[in-house]
Parts: structure tokens; C-alpha cells; sequence
């Protein structure tokens, strides 16, 4: 086991390191037990906005780790409506206003009329 | 040599390289990122030395264990049992810890081996005291923090080395937490210095300790007075500490819930700007996780509490820097609680198991 921590960390830390993918999921594949590990490739590409079915998922994946943090979960409503998600993207929404009414894109969207 | 002479050699020096190791096992964008890997050799390492050991089980191993069956237990409810098992997997590796502890017959050889990890990390923050960084540092108002990424972790890891060699006189060791202390000065472990100071003069002579307190708090007021120093910090923990107590529940969140949950409650603190991971009170994080089950450590620090030995002043310094930190999260920190613990125990009383003593009885009854 610590062996395998230990070489998951190594593939973070590279992953980090050199913003390539491949090692935050081989991070998540060898060593799945850390929160930072298990949400490495979210972070990845949202860092680099990538924008596909992979995202989302690893998106989806790392709000279900931290659910209570708007940041991750503005993220998986943006993500959701640009996957054409609507039912979750509408869900996200509602969550979010009311776990940080104060945030700017949640003042943004009511602006426009969202509900 | 022959084979048994070279035995308590190895062992010697295995205990040197594992308190070594444990100090400094975390190099920071080198070794370990997300994972703090001091566990890592803790969890392989000190089973092996319990392999070579003969444990004397206590009442105090009883608790402990019974402690350690609630926590797995409580991975029925954890949040995320993933996350959960990996920090249960830490807390199983703080015991194999303690048992070490009550195991070994002198702690000089493991601190002989962390005074000299703690070495390295005294002369990387001396480093950063020039501003040659070396070693990725967190801090960015020119404290030094060693391996330790954190400059407190690195002051409060100093004082509880510090009052650690003096407790065993081991005084040739001291010069390497000088760094950590007279560079950083974190508060709480300056109060925990005091308190242990306190300690060990109230064991020679409580007269003179307690004619020591007037005048110090004297003190401690005419510098508050004088320097006003940031309380920003404190508001920051009430404000956590608060949030953390709207979540307590009665069997607690389960092991390793307290990062992912906390959010959940946090109303005086801005989550969006500040994401602790701990709650800066171990006795807190304690009673969030895992709710009643905290009630089988009372025992457990009772037993070890009401030994009289200097080693207890250790764990003294510990429980206060624990007020306001979590030194049972930081691998070294809590290696040193749990050994201590541990090693404590041996002054105690072994534990004899009733069958013992009725078995011979049952038997002469029936005639077997």
C-alpha cells in the first residue's frame, strides 16, 4: 500500500510538474485514495479549459469527492450546459445559489433572467 | 561478530534510519506532494520492527485497540470510503506506533534519528533565511519551514524535539531545533515550551514553579501591550472551531470526513476563501469524526496520564500545540505522541486476561 501511495504521489507530482494528463491518471489509477490525487485530472482540465466528454466526467468525478465546494460545482454546472446536460446544469444552478448566492457568475445568471 | 551480537546492533541502527526517515521522509516537490509521506514510512517500516519485538500489552492497548475498531467501524458511515480508508489506514499506522512504543526499551535511538532529520531541516531553513530556496517554502513573509512547507509545523516540530531531548537528556542534540524556534516563534508553541517548562520545574519544585506564573503573565501582557501582536489568526480558529461544532453528531462523520464535510457547516468561516483541512484542534477534529467514540481515549489517556515519569512532559507540549494545530496530522508530530504514549505504558501494569486466572480453576473443578 505504501508503495503504491508512494508511486501514485510520484505520478501527481509529475503531473504537476509537467501539465501533462497521463500522469494525473495514472496517479488515479495506481493510488484512487487521496482526495487531491482523485481530483488531479478535474483540476487539469479545467486549468487548461478542455472541453469534452473526458472533462466532464473527470469533472463530474471530482465535485462527487467535494461536494460542497461552489467552486467545483460552478464548474460542473458550466460544463453540463456545454455538454448539452441540461437537467444537470439546472441542478448545479439551483445548488449553487444556494451555497454561494454572492457568486459573481450565480449574480451574473440571475441578471440574465436564469431561475 | 556473531550473529547475536550484531543483532541489538541492527536494531540500533534501524531505529536511527526510522526516526531519520520520519523527519524526513517529506521532501516537498520531491518526495510527496499530495500525500504526506512520513505515513508511508511509518506504515512500512514499523511493522517490521514489530516483527523483532515483544509487545506487553496493557489496559492502555486495550483502549486503543477497541478506539481503532470504532474508527474502522465508522468506515461504514465515513463520507467517501476511499479517502476514508487511506486516513484510517494512517491511524492504524499511529498505533503499530504506539505498540512500538511499549515495545522498545530506549527512545534515544529514534530521536538520535529524528534530531538528525530535524538537523537537515534546520540547515535548509537556515538557507531560506537568505533567500536561497532550495526546498519549495509556503511561506512567503521570509520565515524559514525546512522540509515542512509550513514555517509553524517547522517551530512547533523544533519545541516538541526540544523539550524531547532535554526530557531524555540527550543534550548534544539540542542546537538543531534552535532554527526552527528562534526563527519562526510560532505562538502556540511558544506556549507550549512555557506550559512544558512548567511542567518540569512543578515536578522539582512547585513552590517556585508556581511563584513563577504572577510574573510571567506579567510579562506575556507588557509584550502583548508593547508589539500588539496579529490576532487575525485566533479570530480564524474560533471561526472554524464554530463551524466545526454546528457539525458534531453523535457518532461522528466517520474517519477522514472532516476536509470533504466541513464546508457543509461552515458559516463563520468564508470557505471560498480559506479550505481547512483540519480543525486546528485535534480534540475537535476528534470529536467531529467520530462522535462517542471518542469516550474510549478517555481511558486511554488516563492510564497514561497518571504515570510519573519526566516523559510525560512530552505529550504535555503536544496536547497544547494540538489546542490550535493538528500536530496528530503531521506524521512526525504524531509518531512522537504515539511512541511516547506508547513507551509510557511500560510503567504501567500488564494487562492479564481473565481466562488466565479462571481457566486453572474450571479445570481443578472438572478434573482435566
Amino acid at each position: 500500500m505504501s508503495l503504491f501511495a508512494l508511486v501514485g504521489d510520484q505520478f501527481y507530482l509529475q503531473g504537476l510538474k509537467y501539465n501533462d494528463i497521463k500522469y494525473f491518471k495514472l496517479a488515479k489509477k495506481i493510488f484512487p485514495f487521496e482526495k487531491a490525487i482523485l481530483q488531479g485530472d478535474a483540476e487539469y482540465y479545467v486549468k487548461f479549459g478542455v472541453i469534452d466528454l473526458k472533462a466532464y466526467e473527470a469533472i463530474k468525478e471530482a465535485y462527487y469527492y467535494d461536494p460542497y465546494i461552489p467552486r467545483l460545482l460552478s464548474y460542473q454546472m458550466q460544463y453540463a450546459f456545454l455538454m448539452d446536460d441540461d437537467n444537470l446544469g439546472v441542478q448545479s444552478f439551483h445548488k449553487l445559489k444556494v451555497m454561494a448566492p454572492n457568486m459573481p457568475l450565480v449574480k451574473e445568471l440571475i441578471k440574465r433572467g436564469a431561475k | 561478530m556473531s550473529a547475536p551480537a550484531i543483532a541489538p546492533l541492527v536494531i540500533r541502527l534501524g531505529a536511527i534510519a526510522l526516526g531519520f526517515l520520519v523527519a524526513t521522509a517529506y521532501v516537498p516537490a520531491v518526495i510527496g506532494a499530495s500525500i504526506p509521506t512520513g505515513y508511508l514510512v511509518i506504515m512500512f517500516l514499523v511493522p517490521i520492527f514489530l516483527l523483532v519485538s515483544k509487545i506487553r500489552i496493557t489496559t492502555s492497548h486495550l483502549y486503543g485497540a477497541l478506539f481503532l475498531f470504532y474508527v474502522y467501524l465508522s468506515l461504514c458511515w465515513t463520507f467517501r470510503l476511499n479517502i476514508g480508508f487511506f486516513i484510517f489506514l494512517q491511524t492504524f499506522a499511529l498505533a503499530t506506533v504506539f505498540c512500538l512504543g511499549s515495545a522498545i526499551e530506549d527512545l534515544t535511538d529514534v530521536f538520535r534519528g529524528m534530531a538528525l532529520g530535524l538537523g537537515v531541516s534546520a540547515l535548509i531553513g537556515l538557507y531560506q533565511l537568505i533567500d536561497v530556496n532550495i526546498i519549495y517554502n509556503s511561506n512567503t513573509m521570509g520565515y524559514p519551514s525546512g522540509l515542512f512547507i509550513n514555517h509553524n509545523v517547522f517551530c512547533e516540530t523544533s519545541i516538541i524535539m526540544f523539550v524531547a531531548l532535554i526530557v531524555l537528556k540527550m543534550y548534544w542534540w539540542v542546537p538543531v531545533t534552535i532554527p526552527g524556534i528562534i526563527f519562526v516563534q510560532s505562538r502556540a508553541a511558544m506556549l507550549a515550551l512555557i506550559v512544558s517548562a512548567f511542567a518540569w520545574l512543578f515536578n522539582r519544585n512547585r513552590i517556585f514553579a508556581l511563584l513563577l506564573i504572577p510574573p510571567f503573565v506579567l510579562a506575556i501582557t507588557a509584550y502583548y501591550f508593547n508589539y500588539r501582536f496579529d490576532l487575525s489568526s485566533v479570530d480564524e480558529r474560533f471561526a472554524i472551531w464554530n463551524d466545526t461544532i454546528r457539525g458534531l453528531t453523535l457518532f461522528g462523520h466517520g474517519v477522514g470526513s472532516y476536509e470533504i464535510t466541513f464546508p457543509a457547516f461552515a458559516k463563520d468561516l468564508d470557505i471560498n476563501i480559506v479550505r481547512p483541512a483540519q480543525a486546528h484542534n485535534d480534540l475537535l477534529q476528534l470529536i467531529y469524526e467520530f462522535g462517542i467514540g471518542v469516550i474510549l481515549l478517555i481511558p486511554l489517556a488516563w492510564n497514561i496520564l497518571k504515570i510519573k515519569c519526566d516523559e510525560k512532559i512530552i505529550l504535555y507540549c503536544i496536547g497544547i500545540i494540538s489546542i490550535f494545530n493538528f500536530p496528530m496530522h503531521i506524521p512526525i508530530t504524531a509518531f512522537i505522541a504515539c511512541l511516547v504514549a506508547g513507551y509510557i505504558t511500560r510503567f504501567d501494569v500488564a494487562y492479564e486476561p481473565i481466562r488466565f486466572s479462571w481457566r486453572p480453576i474450571l479445570f481443578t473443578r472438572f478434573k482435566v
